[in-house]
């Protein structure tokens, strides 16, 4: 079970490494971080731009760069951004915790309620309440998160206008300046994450609750549960233990996928609300061309990636006893 | 005669192309056909609006800020710009982006994920390692950087496309590897490795046509996955950038005008949600009309049993239904009973009348097909959904026609229990076994957990099961196949029933394992003294378990008689035809074999030679305790000569070795020591190999699975012929002689497989074995997956060939009597080694081996009085045993083959 748990655990650390080096040829290869200074009008001179390549470390080749990128990034130092006064680590360190805020949240409602959904439908296959389920799946899966967000903030900002009072915050994270004491600092942010927790919430649910419905309509279908009926068992006793349990292995596969997808949905939600998340510092990033600013963000989405795959797998020994005992 | 239209599609009339059904199942869908109509709208306003529309997208008309009007249908903006030009062209940019993506992706993933399926091993773990990297990445930010380094002044639609291409063919690949790495187990696969095929020619022949549809289906979906990446790039200003325009931009410039000038920022969401909305129903629609999911329905949705057909309400009670209320009512009582499946014209069940006394125990037999599982789960109140029941099923004098599910649960599990046909799933993989006995206990009321283990370890030792206690902690994938079924039993045992209905109890099970959980399910019924309905195909079973037996056929019984009376005077043609094909392998062994033909054998060397034989394969690490040996001796040191001209044939249980030595014998799996020769030359030798491909073919177990069915017969008989390289002259020619001598019409060249029944699929199988008058034919299991009528047609032709055509058979079976009837000489496996060889005569009349003796002894005879007391007498001694084991294995030092596991 350890060894299962150390080996896994290996495994990610492993996939980091060469996910980081093969992106950080990429972003290398990809763009020049002083594309800008050259073309500035008037010129620069040649001395401040080979000065900056230095500073840069852009003199050196890829493997070394990746290298030194690397050693530093172990010991929190992202190497330095185009940017002279800026220190990535610590600019990026707060926007993580805010970011991770709204992406759990979301992860854990959306997992919830697709849960509910999907087996509510499957349960009640080519019924109504299947139909609404599924129609409602289908149409929030076509829905542009960006648009959604739009609508949701504009809708905000109409309601707190009509009611004259601020029921929905809309701009931002947290209040400023931010409330004191503990408990109404979480209350604040609390308030402050439900409309972006709904966007990202609402896309990505529907689509997993489609999944999770096919899992028990498959579950429903399977011949244990057949035997669990013609035993004589209760309806909630066959739902629960023979029918949503064995069919809790796929939604876990399909969230941990979905991941990286949840991050660039929270990309855009944070840029919709205005919250100095990791999506704005990523775009203003990527605007001023900014490898190690841009680097040092794909790290840290990486890493949590790799962390709640890592979750997902520990999820499953959990779940699926054929996982924890090997097969045969 | 034959051969003057061998291309496919030559007969009129006949069953539609798979291509035509899904086509036809897509029509039939509402969604999908009103989103494909939607899409197709869409796409004409992308490419002909411009030409259409007087305004440019890029056009400043006077009218600022306009609402949508005649001259202005979706308004302007505050430059004065028309939102429905701008909207058509951000239409256009899209779609042709998320095209272009899908293209992109299609490609790419078909191709990884081919290669990947194909090779397996090492190359599919890298490929898939990369699959992993390449998906922790946020795709948008990647595109977001590489869109923005790749050009100062935005980005063309193409580079957007190939970052996203790049980043979107995962999903692709992941699945087009998946049904690759399964297609690759396929028999229809290995037929052609045998034949020859290269890596090329199976990959694009074979693999591709049968993912094509999971293609289709994934670019699909792939288009509206990148309609939202790209309108969400664009909005972030990463994709298309202004003064070009797309949907994402628009809605990104309409952001704050969303309560003062809706209709700019409403009409690209609208359209984008259109579209995406679309093209997910279209490609569902094409999922379902592809794979059509033929699912079971919800065993607790109301069944149909409950909702009576209202013509069958009417019908009076069935004669003697009344007089039947005295003391001797029987336990079951069917009467006039059907079901009915719309669509289908004949009826599934049509008009039995069984009883069952209290007690009793009464075999329905018949085919697949007969009815006789339908009529068994209706007295369990679980038909299939979509089934139409009438007539009337009383159990313990009440009708239970119209129970709902609480009314069942009364019965069920107490009163009447089931034991279903497959051990390997009928209990539930992720609860222990001890919790499946403690909720079943729990169903007469609440135990304690300790006096549920208490009585549960009772049943299991009373079922003969070791280390009963330390079972209930495991789960069911932790034991056999047998094990596994007499925990059902003990299951069944458990609140004392009137009736246990065992639905084909022993089929998915090995001969000698059968026998212990027939004894088991005989002991479980003498212990409760129930009813028994025992369902089965094999009329030789019944023989020992039954006191009367009623054969089904096409949805009536036939014939019903007390066992004795039925084996002794059946009445029924098609009952005294089923006797006919019982195999006794307890008389005069294989009579029925054609006498040997004068023995090759001394005319020189052998045909095939097998040398010390042995296949290892290493089990993963993580499938075994620390520390255990990991190897499997496959095949242990076997060996055995074949003369041309001569049958030999293998009978073993499952996991004996056999198929393991017959796929080693073809090629697919690679010796771990010594050597197979044919013909005088090493097969180790890749020329050898090749040359000996064009003398052995090979027919496999399931007709359904080793004919690839996105061929027609015509292109599958060609096939080894192509890979040859012979003229198409001469492979029409030959094809037409081998249908000829499988006894098919020329006709059916132009059909696909799926047209024909399982005989008529074997007999292609085996027509395609004789396309290059091969020396060797190896037949794995060639009758085991057909019913039992059809059995004796395919090895009477089988014998037939061999007559003809001296060719030589290398048969594996796990069926004696096949074994028996076919061959010259057998070998029976055990454990990876030929523990007996003798002529066929000799092995089945004076086995020398315990094993063999074992063997025989578990085959049931279809005479009730001689197998009843072959019963009721001691059983062959087990084998092997802690005194007389196995040999072991000797492992050799060079012992290699990693990896792999059959």
């Amino acid at each position: 079970m350890l060894v299962l748990i150390g080996q896994r655990i290996l495994n990610s650390l492993l996939i980091l490494l060469v996910s980081t080096f093969v992106v950080y040829t990429l972003v290398a290869l990809a763009g020049d971080p002083l594309g800008e200074l050259r073309d500035r009008q008037p010129p620069v001179p040649e001395s401040v731009i080979r000065a900056e390549e230095i500073r840069l470390g852009l003199d050196q080749p890829v493997a070394v760069r990746y290298a030194t990128w690397l050693a530093g990034a172990v010991g929190g130092d992202f190497g330095p951004s185009v940017r002279e006064n800026q220190n990535i680590g610590r600019e990026l360190a707060p926007r993580v915790w805010v970011t991770l805020r709204l992406v759990t949240t979301a992860i854990v409602i959306a997992a919830v309620l697709a849960l509910a959904a999907g087996t509510v439908a499957a349960l009640r296959r080519n019924r109504p309440t299947d139909h609404l389920l599924s129609t409602t799946a289908f149409i929030l899966i076509a829905l542009p998160s960006f648009w959604l967000a739009v609508l949701l903030k504009q809708l905000g900002i109409a309601i707190n206008k009509a009611s004259g009072t601020r029921v929905f915050f809309t701009v931002g994270d947290v209040s400023v300046p931010a409330p004191e004491g503990w408990l109404p600092l979480m209350a604040d942010m609390a308030a402050h994450l439900i409309l972006p927790t709904i966007v990202l919430t609402m896309i990505h649910f529907a689509s997993w609750s489609r999944y999770q419905r096919t899992a028990v309509v498959e579950s429903l279908a399977s011949d244990h549960v057949r035997f669990a009926v013609l035993r004589g068992l209760s309806r909630a006793r066959i739902i629960g233990a023979h029918v949503v349990r064995p069919a809790l292995i796929p939604i876990v596969t399909v969230i941990a996928l979905d991941l990286p997808a949840l991050f660039s949905g929270a990309i855009i939600t944070e840029t919709v609300f205005q919250w100095r998340g990791m999506g704005g510092f990523l775009l203003e990033s990527i605007a001023n061309r900014d490898a190690n600013a841009v680097m040092a963000w794909l790290l840290v989405a990486a890493v949590a990636v790799v962390f709640f795959n890592l979750l997902a797998d520990l999820l499953y020994l959990a779940i699926d006893p054929r996982v924890r005992y090997g097969r045969g | 005669m034959a051969a003057a239209d061998p291309k496919p599609g030559g007969a009129a009339g006949r069953p539609t192309s798979r291509l035509a059904l899904a086509l036809a199942r897509f029509r039939a869908n509402p969604m999908a056909m009103i989103g494909l109509v939607v899409l197709v709208l869409l796409v004409a306003l992308a490419a002909l609006g411009p030409l259409l529309w007087h305004y440019g997208h890029a056009e400043i008309t006077p009218d600022l800020s306009q609402r949508p009007s005649l001259a202005h249908p979706l308004g302007t903006d505050t430059l004065g710009r028309d939102m429905l030009a701008m909207a058509i062209r951000g239409l256009q940019q899209s779609m042709l982006i998320a095209i272009a993506v899908a293209f992109i992706a299609g490609v790419l993933g078909t191709l990884l994920g081919i290669v990947s399926g194909y090779f397996g091993g090492l190359t599919d773990a890298a490929l898939m390692r990369f699959v992993d990297l390449v998906l922790t990445i946020p795709t948008i930010a990647l595109a977001a950087f590489l869109g923005n380094a790749l050009s100062n002044s935005g980005v063309s639609w193409l580079g957007l496309s190939l970052v996203l291409g790049g980043l979107f063919w995962t999903s692709v690949a992941r699945l087009v590897r998946g049904v690759s790495l399964s297609l690759r187990e396929m028999p229809f696969i290995r037929a052609a490795q045998v034949m020859g095929a290269g890596p090329a020619r199976i990959m694009f022949r074979h693999m591709l046509p049968n993912v094509a549809d999971h293609i289709i289906v994934a670019t699909a979906l792939l288009v509206g996955v990148a309609i939202l990446s790209e309108t969400g790039l664009s909005f972030l200003g990463f994709g298309v950038r202004p003064p070009d325009t797309s949907l994402g931009i628009l809605i990104s410039n309409a952001q704050t005008a969303v309560l003062t000038r809706p209709w700019l920022f409403y009409a690209p969401g609208v359209l984008i949600i259109l579209i995406v909305l679309s093209i997910n129903y279209v490609g569902e629609g094409l999922r379902d009309a592809f794979n059509p999911r033929v699912l079971a329905s919800s065993p607790l949705a109301p069944g149909p049993a409950q909702r009576r057909a209202g013509a069958t309400a009417a019908r009076p009670p069935a004669a003697g239904a009344e007089a039947d209320t005295g003391a001797e009512a029987p336990l079951v009582g069917l009467a006039g009973f059907e079901v009915a499946f719309p669509g289908s014209a004949r009826r599934a069940v049509d008009g039995v009348a069984l009883t069952i006394a209290r007690g009793e125990v009464l075999a329905l037999v018949g085919e697949s097909g007969s009815g006789k599982s339908l009529t068994a789960l209706a007295i369990a109140g679980l038909l299939p959904g979509g089934a139409r029941a009438g007539g009337e099923v009383r159990f313990d004098g009440r009708d239970v026609g119209g129970l709902g599910f609480a009314a069942w649960r009364d019965l069920r599990g107490r009163r009447i229990t089931t034991i279903l046909q497959d051990p390997s799933t009928s209990l539930n993989p992720v609860l222990t076994i001890g919790a499946q006995f403690h909720e079943s206990f729990a169903v007469a009321g609440p135990v304690s957990p300790a006096e549920s283990r208490r009585r549960a370890t009772e049943l299991l030792e009373l079922m003969a099961i070791r280390e009963a206690a330390a079972r209930l902690d495991q789960y069911p994938h932790q034991m056999s196949g047998g094990i596994r079924q007499r925990i059902v039993i003990a299951l069944a045992m458990i609140h004392r029933p009137d009736l246990i209905i065992a639905d084909e109890p022993t089929t998915a099970l090995d001969v000698t394992v059968q026998a212990q959980v027939l004894d088991s399910l005989r002991l479980a019924r003498e212990r409760t003294g129930a009813a028994m309905l025992f369902i089965t195909h094999d009329l030789a079973l019944v023989a020992g378990v039954a006191d009367r037996v009623a054969v089904m056929r096409e949805g009536r019984v036939v014939e019903e008689q007390p066992v004795a009376d039925l084996f002794a005077r059946p009445r029924h043609p098609y009952t005294r035809r089923l006797l006919s094909l019982a195999p006794r392998l307890d008389r005069s062994p294989a009579p029925a074999a054609p006498p040997a033909p004068p023995a090759p054998a001394a005319a020189g060397a052998p045909l095939l030679l097998v040398e010390n034989l042995s296949c290892h394969f290493r089990r993963p690490r993580r499938a075994v305790r620390r520390g255990a040996d990991r190897t499997i001796h496959a095949l242990c040191g076997v060996d055995l000569a074949l003369t041309a001209g001569e049958t030999f044939g293998i009978v073993g249980e499952s996991g004996s070795g056999k198929t393991t030595l017959l796929n080693t014998v073809l090629g697919l799996y690679a010796p771990t020591t010594g050597r197979v020769v044919f013909d005088g030359r090493d097969l180790s030798l890749p020329a050898a190999r090749r040359d000996a491909a064009r003398q052995m073919s090979v027919v496999f177990q399931d007709p359904y699975s080793s004919l690839d069915p996105r061929m027609t017969v015509w292109e599958l008989l060609a096939e080894p012929g192509r890979i040859e390289g012979m003229a198409t002259a001469e492979i029409r020619a030959r094809a037409a002689r081998v249908l000829d001598r499988v006894r098919l019409p020329a006709a059916a060249l132009g059909r696909f497989p799926h047209e024909f029944s399982g005989g008529q699929r074997q007999r292609i199988a085996i027509a395609r074995a004789l396309m290059l008058d091969p020396r060797l034919v190896v037949l794995d299991e060639p009758v085991s997956a057909l019913d039992v009528s059809i059995q004796q047609d395919i090895l009477d032709l089988l014998a037939e060939l061999k007559r003809d055509l001296g060719v030589a058979y290398l048969l594996v079976a796990h069926d004696l009597a096949v074994v028996a009837g076919l061959s010259d000489r057998i070998g029976v496996m055990y454990g990876g080694q030929m523990v007996e060889v003798g002529p066929a005569r000799q092995v089945i009349a004076d086995p020398r081996h315990p094993y063999t003796r074992r063997l025989l002894d578990a085959v049931p005879v279809p005479d009730p009085a001689v197998e009843r007391a072959r019963r009721t007498g001691p059983r062959a001694p087990m084998w092997p045993t802690p005194e007389d084991p196995l040999p072991p294995c000797p492992v050799h030092a060079h012992a290699h083959a990693e990896g792999a596991r059959p």
